[in-house]
């Protein structure tokens, strides 16, 4: 920050007159408001803590939620200026950082750009939706709201941060920070094993991917010199001082953090277990913020280290992806198709409803990394902001129905619900709709356009993976139109003595209402900006306009086509199916049980993970703990370094107590023996005293004439 | 002419002498006494070496230089003066504080041996 | 051809080491003050050899004439009880030794004309030893035989005062606790 972050600024922001210092000030307030408030709750949770009874669960959830309210506003107000100031052509890239370490290179830099302008909208919106619908959720008997509304808002701030950080060592710290809230999140209901055991989890998983994350800062810091800054590294990338080689490795280390963070193919085990936490967590956690972090760092850095036309473009150029992008390209792009397919497998197989989300959101996931694997920034961002409004949606609908149907998660015993829910029920449909990619909903368009930039891109394998997403896509539909059956329609196999299923409370229901009309208004404007004539407004272009990313659009209306065709059969089959075929679909159910045994398994990888770790990772770890133990604590330490130390020691203390101590008392006695006898010269009698002296005389005397004979001196 | 060496034995005799009373006499006087003796015996030398001087090597010195060994003399008389007031007040004060004024007596300066 | 005048040196010389000698074992105090007097006029005698008059004067009328009045002053007032000095009842082996040997060691030197302190050690930087430059110093040319006589004075004046302060009595009010002067009373 330029200056320091007064009041007077923010209300600037308000009359519109905001400078670009100001910008980073209100960024900075927009961090600060929410962690300032999960602090004050922190507080907050100690004094009831100490009172032994909640004091007040409004006014705790007044608190979360009101921060949040205003960091979005002001995230909306930073937006609009930072639009209103980019058309008039201010600079694109606006940072200012205060030092972390003084005599560092290390700075805490925040950056506002099209990007984290961008996220930090979705942010804002979908964040403050799920807020208001926790305020209700939570007060329904769920205990320690107050711990509740400091941990969102601490994850919230976090996420924020993260979004807004100028360099990557403040990206990493909140990457941290969103590890660490979201570990007390997911354990919320720590008394539940599962549900600690959910959070270690996620923590540990998240860990793997943040070493990778660390490394790749260091491997950057040496590219540099120390010097983190994004617009520092677009400026040298610009400069040519560094090559898009050197950042091979880099760019493969971030996506380790990255596949940790955003659930990728070898890590994606914690995200399902994440769903033990409450609803509004994991609607926070899967929509907009946690899992998004990690893609929203490969967007941020890849454009900071491959977009070499970007920087400081007012005006866009074309920078389609070429080849010097490729290995790490393709390596995303290939992870990101898998995690996709596994995913989507994975719902399908399903039978908790919350589950079933995790595993499309996985699957979605997948979907955006791989397209920002190929180089489809703009798509993946595209998706990125679709999936993170239905999939939102999704989990309030999904939270509204667990809540009502008292804390049941298994869609076999539900069914029927339509008519008793009719809000939930048709808001539900629109996000498994927009889910499915049903045209003309939002999912679809997103979806397309990434499949569209893999197959126009030049990855390794870009025609399969094509269709390899393809027929993801067909799947995709199939299992939300299955989940939407099985829970909405058919026959009610829910314990009708003991629930009544009814619509969810005001409170609840607007934000469903609100994100469901959010998603059709998205659909609405996707649609429009494919119209002939109105391309000014397609967001896909728009993105692309402001992240300098054009992507071809050759074969769009192929894609088109080919999507909508796949997508809308997978729906009608699944309805067909469950609907007309249920026997049918049994029977080919009989015959595929291994597998879907094999996809239960979560084919196996986190199993083979486990199995990893504990006949690898830990036999490996006692081995060396034995080897530590027996060979150098033993040996070498016990046997040489101690036993050596302690003769050494012995020895030199013989020596210190005979030769030194010795050679000390002996001068002493010596000077005792000499005081004992020469005291007894000083008897006080003058005559014995006089013939000393004469004496010594004499002895002078002679010693005189001696040396003056011998010519001594 | 004296040669000097005759001087400067009869000076040494009487030195010894001097020393010899210092060691055996038991009373301060005497000891007062031999010290005088002693001095005598240093003047002795003064004035013998003073004499030879000038009759010698430093003729063509300044007059205040030739009786150099004169004045050394004077003083020595004049601390022989001086010592025997003082002597003579110590000797009254000896005598009334211990009775006697026997060296070989008064020993008050002496360790307290009996402590080793 | 004789030296009448290193004859009768010789024969001062003698008799002033036998009346020394006798200062120091006559039987009483006073006998050695005589003795002690009648050195001093032969120790003036060898001044008189030496060419120095004045000091002859000097040593006769002042030193044997008044300081020797004075010790035998002091005798008389003190040593009442000490007559009976008796030569070969003391411990006389270890002084005549070290007395002796003194001697020898002075005439050896005397023998051996070694000359005084010419070594190196006491030369100072412009050639002079020691004491030369100890005299050189003080003993200013212009400062002369005159500074001697403000220096005496001043002596004799603090020795007078001196003597006076403890001869006299420490305090006057316990009078009578002090032991008296008187020898009948002191000795037991």
């Amino acid at each position: 920050m330029a200056e320091a972050p007064t009041t007077l600024k923010i209300l600037e922001a308000f009359t519109g007159n905001v400078s670009v210092d100001n910008m980073i000030v209100i960024a900075a307030w927009t961090i600060f408001i929410p962690m300032l408030a999960a602090v004050f709750l922190i507080f907050w949770r100690y004094l009831e803590i100490y009172k032994g009874r909640e004091v007040n669960p409004k006014f705790s959830s007044i608190i979360g939620v009101g921060s949040i309210a205003i960091s979005s506003g002001l995230s909306i107000i930073l937006a609009i200026q930072y639009f209103v100031n980019f058309v008039s052509g201010s600079p694109t890239y606006i940072h200012g950082s205060v030092p972390f370490i003084v005599g560092t290179k290390l700075t805490w830099e925040l950056m506002v750009d099209p990007l984290s302008i961008l996220m930090s909208l979705v942010l804002a919106v979908i964040g403050l939706f799920i807020h208001i619908y926790a305020s209700d959720y939570m007060m329904h008997g769920e205990p320690e709201i107050t711990r509740f509304f400091a941990f969102m808002n601490f994850f919230t701030a976090a996420m924020w941060g993260f979004v807004y950080a100028g360099n990557l060592i403040t990206s990493f710290v909140f990457w941290e920070l969103l590890g660490v809230s979201s570990y007390f999140l997911i354990g919320y209901y720590w008394h539940k094993a599962s549900a600690s055991a959910a959070g270690m989890k996620a923590f540990l998983y998240n860990k793997v991917g943040d070493v990778g994350f660390m490394v790749g800062i260091f491997t950057v810091m040496r590219l540099t010199g120390g010097d983190v800054s994004y617009v520092k590294i677009m400026e040298l990338v610009h400069t040519g001082a560094l090559s898009a080689n050197d950042f091979l490795l880099p760019s493969l280390l971030i996506f380790i953090g990255a596949v940790g963070k955003s659930s990728q193919f070898p890590l994606f085990g914690w995200l399902p277990e994440a769903m033990e936490g409450p609803t509004p967590v994991s609607a926070l956690l899967h929509s907009s913020t946690m899992v998004k972090a990690g893609l929203f760092l490969l967007i941020r850095n890849f454009m900071t280290f491959y977009d070499v036309n970007n920087f400081h473009a007012t005006l866009p150029t074309v920078s389609w992806f070429t080849g010097f992008y490729l290995p790490t390209g393709t390596v995303i792009t290939w992870i990101g198709a898998i995690t996709a397919l596994l995913g989507a497998l994975m719902a399908l197989t399903s039978t908790d409803i919350k589950r079933i989300l995790a595993f499309s959101t996985i699957s979605q996931l997948g979907y955006i990394a791989s397209g920002i694997g190929a180089g489809a920034t703009s798509p993946a961002f595209y998706h990125i902001v679709s999936h993170a409004t239905f999939k939102s949606l999704l989990f309030l609908c999904a939270g509204a129905v667990i809540h009502n149907l008292h804390h049941t998660q298994d869609i076999r015993e539900m069914g029927g619900l339509f008519r008793h829910m009719k809000i939930t029920g048709i808001t539900m449909g629109i996000g498994l709709i927009a889910l499915a990619g049903i045209p003309p909903f939002s999912g679809f368009w997103s979806k397309d356009s990434i499949i569209l930039g893999i197959a126009n891109s030049n990855v390794e394998g870009a025609v399969f993976l094509q269709w390899l997403e393809i027929v993801t896509a067909f799947i995709t539909a199939f299992y939300s139109m299955r989940m939407f059956y099985v829970v909405f329609l058919g026959e009610e196999r829910f314990d009708k003595e003991k629930v009544i299923p009814r619509d969810s409370s005001k409170l609840m229901a607007i934000p469903l209402i609100g994100v469901a009309s959010l998603v059709i208004l998205e659909s609405l404007w996707f649609s429009i900006g494919y119209i002939p004539g109105l391309e000014s407004l397609n967001f896909e272009k728009i993105l692309g306009d402001l992240f300098g990313v054009h992507p071809s659009t050759a074969g769009e209306v192929e894609g088109w086509l080919i999507g909508s065709l796949f997508s809308i059969s997978g729906a009608l089959a699944a309805l067909l199916f469950y609907w007309k075929y249920p026997d049918t679909l049994q029977a080919i159910r009989q015959k595929l049980l291994w597998a879907e045994d094999f996809i239960n398994n979560r084919f196996y990888v986190d199993k083979s993970i486990y199995g990893f770790v504990d006949y690898v990772a830990m036999p490996t770890a006692e081995a060396l703990k034995t080897f530590d133990y027996n060979v150098i604590d033993k040996l070498i330490i016990n046997d040489i370094v101690f036993e050596g130390a302690l003769m050494t020691a012995e020895e030199s203390d013989r020596f210190d107590q005979n030769i030194i101590d010795g050679v000390v008392n002996g001068f002493a006695a010596l000077t005792r023996s000499t005081a004992r006898y020469g005291r007894r010269l000083q008897d006080g009698i003058v005559r014995n005293y006089a013939t000393l002296m004469m004496v010594s005389l004499a002895v002078f005397l002679i010693a005189f004439g001696v040396s003056n004979q011998l010519k001594l001196f | 002419m004296i040669p000097l060496e005759y001087f400067v034995a009869l000076s040494m005799v009487l030195f010894s002498v001097g020393i010899l009373g210092i060691l055996t006499q038991r009373s301060a006087v005497r000891l007062l006494f031999s010290i005088e003796l002693i001095l005598n015996s240093a003047n002795i030398n003064f004035v013998a070496f003073n004499s030879y001087l000038r009759s010698t090597a430093a003729s063509n010195a300044a007059v205040s230089d030739q009786y150099l060994g004169w004045a050394f003399a004077m003083i020595v008389v004049a601390i022989a003066a001086a010592e025997a007031a003082i002597a003579l007040a110590i000797f009254i004060s000896l005598y009334r504080n211990f009775g006697e004024i026997s060296v070989l007596d008064i020993f008050s300066l002496a360790e307290n041996t009996e402590v080793d | 051809m004789v030296d009448y005048l290193l004859i009768l040196f010789v024969l001062n010389a003698i008799y002033t080491v036998l009346m020394g000698i006798g200062v120091l074992y006559s039987r009483t105090v006073i006998r050695s003050a005589l003795f002690l007097i009648l050195t001093l006029i032969g120790v003036a005698n060898v001044f008189l050899f030496a060419n120095s008059e004045f000091l002859w004067v000097i040593q006769l009328s002042v030193y044997s004439g008044g300081i020797a009045v004075l010790l035998l002053f002091a005798g008389r007032l003190t040593s009442y009880t000490e007559d009976n000095f008796e030569f070969f009842n003391s411990n006389l082996v270890m002084p005549v030794i070290v007395a002796g040997v003194l001697l020898l060691v002075l005439l050896g030197t005397l023998v051996a004309q070694i000359p005084a302190s010419t070594g190196n050690i006491f030369t100072t930087n412009n050639g002079n030893t020691l004491l030369e430059q100890f005299f050189h110093n003080i003993w200013q040319e212009n400062f002369g035989l005159a500074f001697i006589l403000p220096f005496l004075s001043a002596l004799f004046l603090a020795a007078l005062l001196g003597s006076v302060k403890l001869a006299m009595s420490d305090d006057s009010d316990d009078y009578e606790e002090k032991p008296k002067l008187y020898p009948e009373e002191t000795t037991t």
